[in-house]
């Protein structure tokens, strides 16, 4: 007998029960279900994190300098000179980009304006890859100058109190006026650098230090040669800040270390999702066991015919197995739907682009359809060792 | 004349607990080609028991059957199936019909087993159901047919595969007497024109009346092998 016809079989024996085909497949669905979904969504993750990389390059290193408190000899911290003199401990290191981060208060045309001040100087601009809208950047010649860059959330919010060109215009910043040279474009936030130049004034960093005696500077962002090897350049790193500050403590942090930790928690998350996925799917597979025995049980004297007409054991073997695999392909299906679906969902609320991959259905089928032959070849074995006179002698 | 059914000494013992059960108890029954025969006999006499031995739904005990010079003991129930498939119709006395299927589905299981493929089979399918005058029948389901008309379609089912014998078993049991006599009438139709070779087994002495031989059954033996 043909294989296509034991599948049009199959599909019109399913159909015949429609409902307890579908309460059948319940289980099978919902695990391939998971499957799809953990990983399409694991997959998106993993992509999103990547992305934010995308944008900034990955051959960045940054360093936070923290004051140790047990040491008040030197609360003041390195100046900027010696900051920028780390250079000479690596060739490895391209650019620097150290800043200070304050909060003091700032209005705009006597409006209050919520926002922070970063001090930097003219390589944060390539460092962290800030655009510009209109204007310019702070530049090497501006060092104690009252200039400023606004963010785009402060320029959306000055806009409320003015029309016109926000360039040359006055912003109030702890008392004193301080003149609108560049205004940034909107800059996409990541999980390596803390700074948030969208909702800040971004002023020359000596300027900064005359603004508050808190504003020391306690962050440094490196780009570095891609082939540099992070380790031992943090090392180069750490002993020369040590040596010129040596009661600070130092955090290094690079975007290929945060990118290895980011993968390594998706796998751990895959790794786990991916046993409740199998838990369901052994649950789902019993489901499709149970109700083939049923059937098998309830077409004994179907079975009886087929066998006396000249069906070969192998024939009713391979009627039974169809059926299993036909019933968990079609949970599977649903399952691959579903999966996509709820993949889509977290996408949207977590607001990462969607995409839908190939690996993960052809794993929901294969993975169904192989719980359908394990789980159904009992059942089949069964229908194919049944005895023709016993099943058709009458009741 | 050609045997066809070649029994001899078969036994059929049902092992029950303690004591066992002789269903069959030597028989010897030789069966020609295009021989009509009726086998009849009290309820649990081994009727149902030998015909089904005859038909390769059973295995004997112990004797030697050979099916159109086929010593059949030996084989597999693979090749069981086959000949089954190929050299034997079987008509019940509820039908056994599928469900599921229609008329004509039903008719062309055999062909289907066979690898023989459908357009071919229902082409076939269709002329058999016009043979047994029901070919406007062919999409209704069992259970929308009278029991006649099953009839019909179960005789068009063991005709299809062209086979050595028929073999049916109470075929008119569950028919009134006037069905009865319609599905009997087709019965010695086919033995007359097509010279098919057809057991039948039998409670209604009006049945194996019409039949040319009579094998009577009593207590797993032969006790009588008249030719009218
Ligand atoms: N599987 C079995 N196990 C035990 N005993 C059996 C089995 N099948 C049949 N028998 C016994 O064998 C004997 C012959 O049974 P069989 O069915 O051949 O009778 P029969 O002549 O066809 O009767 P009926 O006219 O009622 O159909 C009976 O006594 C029956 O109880
Ligand atoms: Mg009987």
């Amino acid at each position: 007998m043909q294989l296509k016809r034991h599948f049009v079989e199959a599909i019109a024996n399913l159909l015949s029960n429609k409902l307890r085909t579908f309460l059948a497949v319940l289980g099978i669905l919902v695990g391939t279900a998971s499957v799809v979904a953990m990983i399409s969504g694991g997959k998106l993750a993993t992509r999103q994190a990547l992305a934010q990389f995308k944008a900034l390059g990955t051959n960045l290193l940054s360093v936070q300098i923290n004051k140790n408190s047990n040491n008040s000899s030197s609360n003041e911290g390195m100046d900027l000179s010696t900051i920028l003199a780390v250079k000479q401990a690596s060739p490895q290191i391209e650019k620097i980009a150290p800043y200070t981060n304050l909060y003091v208060p700032i209005t705009y045309e006597g409006h209050v304006i919520n926002g922070g001040i970063l001090g930097v100087t003219a390589s944060m601009k390539s460092v962290m890859k800030i655009a510009m809208e209109s204007g310019r950047f702070i530049s090497f010649l501006d060092t104690h100058e009252n200039f400023c860059v606004i963010g785009q959330d402060i320029y959306q919010a000055i806009k409320n109190y003015s029309v016109g060109d926000p360039i040359g215009q006055q912003i109030n910043v702890a008392d004193n006026y301080f003149t609108i040279i560049g205004v940034a474009k909107a800059w996409q936030a990541n999980s390596f650098i803390y700074a948030d130049p969208n909702n800040s004034l971004l002023v020359p960093i000596e300027t900064s230090k005359l603004l508050s005696k808190y504003a020391n500077i306690d962050s440094v962002i490196f780009r570095v040669n891609s082939n540099a090897d992070i380790d031992t350049l943090q090392n180069q790193i750490k002993n020369y800040y040590s040596s010129m500050d040596p009661g600070a403590d130092f955090y290094f942090q690079s975007a290929k270390e945060i990118i290895a930790s980011m993968q390594k928690q998706q796998e751990i998350l895959t790794v786990f999702l991916g046993f409740i996925g199998s838990i369901s799917l052994l649950v789902g597979g019993i489901g499709v066991m149970n109700i083939m025995l049923v059937s098998v049980t309830e077409r004994r004297r179907e079975i009886g015919i087929r066998l006396a007409i000249g069906a070969k054991r192998k024939d009713i073997r391979i009627m039974f197995l169809i059926e299993a695999v036909v019933l968990s392909l079609f949970g599977g299906i649903v399952g691959v739907i579903l999966g996509i679906l709820i993949s889509f969902i977290i996408a949207e609320a977590k607001h990462w682009g969607f995409t839908i991959f190939l690996l993960p259905p052809l794993i929901g089928f294969c993975v169904s359809s192989l719980a359908g032959i394990f789980f159904g070849y009992y059942p089949a074995y069964k229908a194919s060792k049944l005895d023709p006179i016993e099943t058709l002698r009458m009741e | 004349m050609l045997p066809i059914i070649n029994l001899s000494n078969i036994v059929k013992i049902y092992k029950s607990g303690s004591d066992d059960l002789l269903a069959l108890n030597h028989i010897n029954l030789i069966v020609s080609k295009g021989e009509l025969t009726a086998i009849i006999g009290e309820s649990g006499s081994g009727k149902s028991t030998l015909l089904n031995i005859i038909g390769l739904l059973d295995k004997p005990s112990s004797g030697i059957y050979q099916l159109s010079g086929i010593a059949v003991d030996e084989l597999s129930d693979d090749e069981l199936s086959v000949i089954r498939n190929q050299k034997i119709g079987f008509v019940f006395q509820s039908f056994f019909l599928l469900p599921r299927l229609n008329a004509l589905q039903n008719v062309i299981m055999p062909l289907i087993y066979r690898g023989v493929h459908d357009k071919e089979a229902k082409l076939c399918g269709m002329a058999m159901l016009e043979k047994m005058g029901i070919e406007q029948l062919w999409h209704h389901k069992p259970s929308q047919m009278s029991g006649g008309q099953q009839q019909r379609v179960a005789l068009a089912r063991a005709l299809i595969g062209e086979p050595e014998v028929i073999l049916a078993d109470e075929p008119t049991g569950s028919l009134d007497s006037k069905t009865g006599q319609e599905v009997m009438d087709l019965f010695i139709e086919l033995n007359n024109h097509d010279r098919n070779t057809i057991i039948v087994v039998t409670h209604d002495q009006h049945i194996s009346q019409q039949c040319r031989r009579v094998v009577r059954v009593h207590d797993g033996s032969i006790v009588s092998d008249e030719v009218n």
